[in-house]
């Protein structure tokens, strides 16, 4: 690939100076933020601490006031084909007329580029995708029939479909029952293990060590970041989320406790 | 022979109203998906100024320039729309209202001051004249052929190649910008370029229909294809049909109602939507309301079976699983109990012997079913 040389190109996603303000006031602040490839990093933070919006900064959503981003070395847009997307659950109308299938092959059309309709090898490679997040059978369905587990699947499914090597994915285990999750996060960590780098907003503190081997704690500007292990601190958290979670704290602070440290109700 | 088919007053009528409905649901179609049918009715009252400006300018009242010079009107208000709303003072739907009712007076005033005799008045402005569109004809090929369709066939095929071919990037802009944005799709120059055509099909619906009516023909089908259909593609070609119709049978109804054309073949269009809106087979109010009253039965008819099912074999078998249980344990009234027991029967769930009750073999794989999902 010809061009301006590569900045940073061992992370796989490298964040320098970047401000966003969204609809006149900011929202990040000259954040400078990491993640090398092949980690599973979870994005964390309070309500309005700018997860999101980091997100869609990165996707070219949003338009940062100050400072650039790269992935695996180069801008976003020059690095669509290798990024895949997985957005809130709310950002689309599922009483668009459309089917499951329909909307996995969605996640083709970056490849096909401007103008080709997909064919049977999109629609092939749907299917595939489709099985794998175990949803061959709702192939058909009208989308407004799924659940909120299946309508999260069904996204991740039209992200397995772009063959990306950075996922980014906003909240993809909000409200989805256990079955789900554990589906989710399994296809997830097969992906990493295949040496994809996976960027997931998440919004579980209970969690975040079950699933996670790398962390960025996000409050308008960057907390704390880096190897989970090292990150996840009472002080690092109660820096990004304040005094409101004793229980939080109670189980950081005794992180040495074997197999679970965060118990959850489970 | 093709002459004779553009000679036609009837034929041609009716062509232009087809072709309006056609090029009208190819694009409304992804307006109503975006909830954006507001735009619409905006774009086409406010491109009268940009009408009247072109004509003051050029003289020409139809044509490439007039085309451009309205799609370009059209584009300003959606344009200045949403530099109203940016600015936060003003909500989305507020700032609508305040630019194209602005534009529209702008372009009815210079009317009133320079065109006091010409064939752009107001009248014509809002509802058009497509009972005369095949007077104004132009020559090609040696054929006189009505301005209007020529123009209106232009403009329907060019809103179709848009379709086809930006089919996919119209689809995925319209479900989910976001991802159109992350797949470097453009959502936001597609989104133009539909209002663009939308104001440019408005020009050329103009003289046919009117300002107003038009809003109709662009809004109204793929509304009613919307509660027909669960796919895109269907909801095109229905919308599309449901544009045809309306022309042939408001032609029709006009015609025998010695009415006005234009505004019949509208009120075609909102009686199929009314059509669909009762009868739609999914989401119809008949359909709906038939559901609730079929599920109503089938859970008091599944409520029974559970009940039989729970008891079965149990001592007290002989207390609850009596006919009289269905009013004393179920709380039924005589006659609901009355109704469940003949569906139940009917149904060949349930065994009757004497006031006794049994469940058929059918009756308890169903009670299994639904106890073990």
């Amino acid at each position: 690939m010809s061009g301006p040389p590569l900045h940073e190109p061992d992370f796989a996603l490298h964040v320098e100076d970047l401000t966003v303000a969204y609809e006149g006031k900011p929202v990040l602040w000259d954040i400078d933020l990491d993640i090398p490839p092949g980690v599973m990093a979870a994005i964390i933070g309070p309500n309005g601490a700018g997860k999101s919006t980091l997100l869609k900064t990165v996707l070219g959503v949003l338009r940062p006031t100050a400072g650039h981003i790269r992935v695996h070395g180069a801008p976003p847009r020059q690095r669509l084909r290798r990024i895949a997307y997985v957005p809130q659950r709310s950002a689309v109308d599922w009483d668009f007329p459309t089917s499951v299938l329909d909307v996995v092959m969605m996640g083709r059309y970056g490849h096909l580029g401007w103008l080709r309709w997909p064919g049977r090898r999109e629609r092939e490679r749907a299917f595939a995708a489709l099985e794998q997040v175990g949803l061959t059978d709702l192939a058909g369905r009208q989308i407004n029939q799924l659940s909120g587990g299946q309508q999260q699947r069904v996204f991740l499914a039209r992200a397995l479909v772009q063959e990306a090597d950075v996922y980014f994915l906003d909240e993809p285990l909000a409200g989805v029952d256990a079955t789900t999750e554990r589906t989710i996060v399994q296809l997830l960590q097969q992906l990493r293990d295949a040496g994809k780098t996976l960027i997931v907003v998440h919004h579980d503190l209970q969690t975040v060590r079950d699933y996670f081997d790398w962390l960025v704690i996000l409050n308008v500007r960057v907390a704390a970041q880096g190897p989970l292990g090292s990150v996840y601190t009472a002080e690092n958290l109660r820096r990004a989320y304040g005094g409101k979670i004793a229980l939080i704290e109670r189980a950081a602070t005794a992180p040495d406790t074997p197999e679970r440290p965060l118990d959850g109700p489970r | 022979m093709m002459a004779a088919l553009f000679n036609n007053p009837t034929l041609m009528i009716i062509l232009t109203g087809m072709l309006v409905g056609v090029s009208g649901a190819l694009l409304g179609t992804f307006l109503i998906l975006r909830r954006n049918a507001m735009l619409v009715d905006a774009i086409s009252h406010s491109i009268v100024f940009g009408i009247v400006v072109v004509w003051l300018i050029t003289w020409a009242t139809s044509g490439p320039v007039q085309i451009l010079g309205a799609a370009l009107a059209g584009l300003l208000t959606v344009f200045l729309t949403e530099l109203l709303a940016s600015t936060r003072r003003v909500r989305m739907d507020a700032a609508i209202g305040l630019v194209f009712p602005a534009l529209f007076a702008a372009g009815v005033l210079l009317l009133n001051i320079y065109a006091r005799d010409v064939h752009l008045d107001t009248h014509t402005v809002l509802l058009g004249e497509i009972g005369f569109v095949w007077l104004d004809t132009i020559v090609i090929g040696g054929i006189e052929v009505p301005r209007s369709v020529v123009w209106m066939g232009l403009v329907t095929l060019v809103n179709a190649a848009f379709v086809i071919a930006f089919f996919k990037e119209l689809k995925v802009s319209t479900f989910d910008p976001g991802l159109a944005t992350a797949l470097g799709l453009a959502p936001t120059a597609i989104f133009y370029a539909l209002l663009s055509l939308t104001s440019a099909t408005a020009v050329a619906a103009f003289d046919a229909v009117g300002a107003v009516l038009y809003i109709a023909f662009v809004i109204v089908p793929p509304a009613a294809a919307y509660l027909l259909t669960d796919r895109l593609i269907p909801m095109l070609l229905i919308a599309a049909a449901i544009g045809i119709v309306s022309s042939i049978s408001g032609y029709a109804a006009a015609i025998a109602l010695d009415v006005s054309i234009g505004g019949m073949m509208a009120l075609m269009t909102g009686a199929c939507f009314g059509l669909a809106f009762l009868f739609g087979p999914r989401y119809g109010l008949a359909a709906q309301v038939w559901r609730q009253y079929t599920r109503r039965y089938a859970d008091e008819s599944r409520a029974l079976v559970v009940h039989l099912y729970e008891h079965e074999g149990s001592p007290n078998a002989g207390r609850e699983n009596i006919v009289p249980a269905l009013q004393q344990h179920l709380d039924w009234d005589a006659a609901r109990a009355e109704q469940v027991l003949r569906r139940s029967l009917r149904r060949g769930l349930v065994l009757r012997e004497g006031s006794t009750l049994h469940l058929t073999r059918r009756g308890r794989e169903a009670a299994r079913e639904l106890l073990e999902y």
